[in-house]
């Protein structure tokens, strides 16, 4: 059972897996990160503050897992008080995900093939600026062992 | 402020007037490395065509959207600087251009094409339309907002 709250506080850090490559190229995160697959307004996130930095090292290798050509190499760290700030909203998503899984929606369904809405664009850049890259110093290690990713600290990680 | 046909048929604003005159299409502007257009159009044939490339359901990046990024990049070649690629994972790529003085991002997608330009405490300049429509008048602006010159004092011609 899922002991979570299901209201998602501004004090939250959400982390998204960060992909070498892909999400995270000459030293500096890509506009990609925060954006969803095409007919979706959200992107997927993991409620660091509850499921701790061990657990999202785990299910960020797992997504990883899939394509090892662009392996994991750490998180993009965000307040929920700064998702929110840009407009977007951040959402407890566990049923038919996992319990820590949750949702930033923004709002404005992108299509599949086709261009955001430059709205969008700006949006996601200026998340993009409040989000906080930690790179993990060990991936293929099982547990984390980088620095400590909430912002700020709350509970022992 | 927002890109239609008739802004450009009007009066450019006069912030915008120390800009230049579009070299012809076969000549490339001088400071345009030649290598990092290579670079730009590798990324697009290299764009992924497998489907969940990033983990979270990704689209593959379709052939009718490189296609129309590489014309792009063709034109874009003539006007500014070569845009860093970025695969979305809605199946669109997206050129983007990050300098000292703002930030552009060009998205390119089967049919549509969306756009904007910003300087760092300036008003954005946005514009959707065809992808297959583009003119070299979006790379004037990213010039000219991104990579100013301070002795250039020519005329913008656009034709988006």
């Amino acid at each position: 059972m899922c002991d979570i709250p299901v209201a998602v506080a501004d004090e939250e850090t959400v982390v998204r897996v960060v992909l070498n490559e892909i999400h995270w190229k000459k030293g500096k995160l890509r506009t990609n990160l925060f954006r969803g697959p095409g007919g979706k307004d959200e992107v997927s996130v993991m409620r660091h503050a509850h499921m701790k930095s061990d657990a999202c090292k785990a299910k960020a290798k797992e997504i990883a897992s899939g394509n090892p050509k662009f392996p994991y190499v750490g998180f993009a760290a965000i307040t929920v008080e700064s998702v929110r700030n840009t407009g977007s909203e951040c959402h407890d998503s566990r049923e038919g995900n996992y319990c820590g899984h949750a949702h930033i929606s923004h709002g404005i369904p992108v299509p599949e093939n086709e261009p955001a809405p430059p709205e969008l664009t700006m949006r996601i850049k200026e998340l993009l600026q409040r989000a906080r890259l930690i790179l993990d110093p060990a991936p293929d290690v099982q547990t984390w062992t980088g620095e400590q990713i909430e912002t700020p600290p709350l509970a022992n990680d | 402020m927002k890109i239609t046909n008739s802004f450009f048929n009007d009066a450019v604003p006069a912030h915008f007037q120390t800009t230049y005159i579009m070299p012809l299409r076969s000549v490339t502007r001088v400071g345009y490395a030649f290598a990092e257009f290579e670079s730009a159009r590798s990324a697009i044939r290299r764009a992924f065509s497998q489907p969940n490339w990033d983990g979270y359901g990704a689209l593959p990046i379709g052939e009718e959207t490189k296609k129309n990024a590489h014309g792009v990049l063709s034109i874009l070649e003539n006007s500014t600087c070569a845009p860093e690629i970025v695969p979305n994972p809605n199946g669109t790529l997206s050129f983007e251009w990050e300098t000292a003085h703002g930030f552009g991002q060009l998205e390119i997608g089967r049919t549509r094409c969306s756009f904007y330009v910003k300087r760092h405490g300036g008003r954005a300049i946005t514009y959707e339309g065809s992808a297959g429509e583009v003119g070299g008048a979006l790379g004037a602006y990213v010039d000219v907002l991104l990579y100013p010159k301070p002795s250039q004092a020519l005329v913008l011609r656009a034709d988006v």
